[in-house]
């Protein structure tokens, strides 16, 4: 043999395997899914705070609406913290107070204290209203059973939600 | 000489003066339009933020609009979807708005209606306060306190000016309602393909039975409406408002496959912009509820499932 022949290097090459490539991108697929899972976790918005006002019935939500207006018409034309009388806010026409003709209204609405006003249902399981103007209005309502006669009783009252 | 001079020049810087103090009160929708000018009368000017003529659900805004933005004291919005496009220009431009000498003050017209939920939605309020007398009235008096909170030489004008407002439509719904006295509304069903007139029935004490449309502005497709044609059939609907501006291509296929009676609510969103809008509209649709109410077919429908039910 000459001394000048070319020396051989053999190299292993291992065959094609399909099912290293198969792991590979299982593993990729896994580790998206992995991330995509953490990333809609983490921005997913927070719930929204539980409005009080939903659950009510559709009558229980229209006087909600007329208490809420009534509480800015009552501030904005009364003198100071003189305010109107039932018999004065029916003569405006101003619902709750006043009825509105063809609608079925189930409240007595009386002015119990010079800055309250007290709407007694009658109907069972319609709300008890209660619109307190004690600077900013406040209104409440209530389910509870027992008869109501005034702004101080210990009822479970449920708050509306405090003006923007 | 001079001194006549001077009191002409005076009278010019207190002219100029004047008109530039006047507010500049932005509005989106046109029910805002007449509510603002019934408020402020000639008090403030009104700029409307687009050109009467668009379609609220699905504009876009142009830079005309953002020009106009920028000469605003206050925008007038609704806030809970109507006017999404200004929505999201308000937020994107904010550093500009706020930071500039008299900062914009937007004015969330629906912070204190008690909202309802939207159909077919889920975390999302009906946006449609303004076709409603209860509503626009509680929308009314927020926008008022919120100007006289700005300009308050003219606070207790723009609250004396909401409250007769307020008392006007007020008037106007009773001298309709009455016709609705005797009328039975328990068994009254009631479709609408745009969930716009929840707020306008309540205040009737009439709830809707079926929205049509999958989301706000969205048609249905084939097989929600087939859903949608079985659900008015199975649950006796009889009466369906529909839009009076807006083409809806699948109303009459519904009324041809269910026999429903159809009427036309407006929308209160096209038009040019105009004062006296809110009350000519509303007065429209008061008397289109009348007539929906009143008719015999719908009532003897209503007491027939009454009569089945027990």
């Amino acid at each position: 043999m000459s001394s000048n022949s070319p020396q051989l290097t053999i190299e292993v090459i291992a065959p094609d395997n399909g099912g290293r490539e198969t792991l590979w991108v299982t593993l990729t697929i896994v580790l998206m899914v992995i991330l995509a899972f953490i990333g809609i976790k983490l921005n997913r918005a927070a719930p929204a705070a539980q409005v009080q006002h939903i659950g009510l019935s559709i009558e229980a939500k229209r006087v909600l609406t007329d208490l809420r207006n009534a509480a800015d018409e009552i501030q904005f034309s009364a003198e100071g913290t003189n305010y109107p009388s039932i018999t004065e806010l029916q003569r405006w026409e101003l619902p709750p107070f006043a009825k509105t003709p063809g609608v079925i209204s189930q409240y007595v609405w009386d002015k119990v204290e010079h800055d309250c006003y007290l709407g007694v249902s009658q109907q069972e399981g319609s709300p008890h209203f209660m619109l307190l103007l004690d600077g900013e209005p406040h209104i409440y309502w209530s389910t509870d059973t027992a008869p109501v006669t005034d702004c101080h009783q210990n009822l479970d009252w449920i708050k509306d939600k405090p003006r923007a | 000489m001079l001194r006549f001079s001077c009191f002409i020049l005076l009278l010019c810087a207190s002219a100029i003066s004047s008109a530039t103090d006047r507010l500049k009160v932005g509005i989106t929708l046109h029910p805002y339009y007449s509510y603002v000018a019934n408020i402020v009368k000639d008090r403030a000017d009104i700029v409307p933020l687009v050109d009467a003529g668009f379609n609220p659900h699905s504009y876009e805004l142009q830079p005309a609009d953002l020009t106009r933005l920028m000469t605003m004291d206050a925008l007038v919005l609704n806030g809970i979807g109507h006017d999404e496009f200004a929505v999201k220009a308000v937020e994107s431009m904010r550093p500009q708005l706020t930071g500039r000498k008299n900062p914009l003050t937007i004015i969330y017209a629906n912070q204190d209606v008690p909202l309802l939920a939207a159909a077919n939605s889920q975390q999302a309020w009906n946006p449609h306060t303004f076709v409603s007398i209860n509503s626009a009235i509680r929308q009314i008096y927020t926008i008022a306190e919120k100007l006289g909170d700005l300009d308050n030489a003219n606070a207790a004008f723009f609250k004396q000016n909401a409250v007769i407002y307020a008392r006007k439509l007020r008037k106007l719904k009773h001298q309709y309602s009455k016709a609705l006295l005797n009328t039975d509304l328990k068994g009254v069903k009631i479709a609408s393909t745009h969930n716009a007139y929840g707020y306008f029935l309540q205040e009737f004490g009439i709830g809707i039975d079926t929205v049509i449309e999958p989301a706000h502005g969205v048609e249905p497709s084939a097989s929600q409406l087939q859903g949608t044609i079985d659900r008015i059939k199975a649950a006796n609907i009889n009466i369906m408002f529909t839009e009076l501006n807006m083409g809806n291509r699948y109303v009459t296929t519904i009324e041809k496959a269910t026999g429903i009676k159809l009427y036309h609510f407006s929308h209160m969103t096209h038009g040019q912009y105009d004062a006296e809008m809110v009350f000519r509209e509303m007065q429209l649709n008061l008397e289109t509820l009348v007539k929906a109410l009143s008719n015999p077919s719908a009532v003897a429908k209503s007491d027939t499932t009454a009569g089945a039910k027990e």
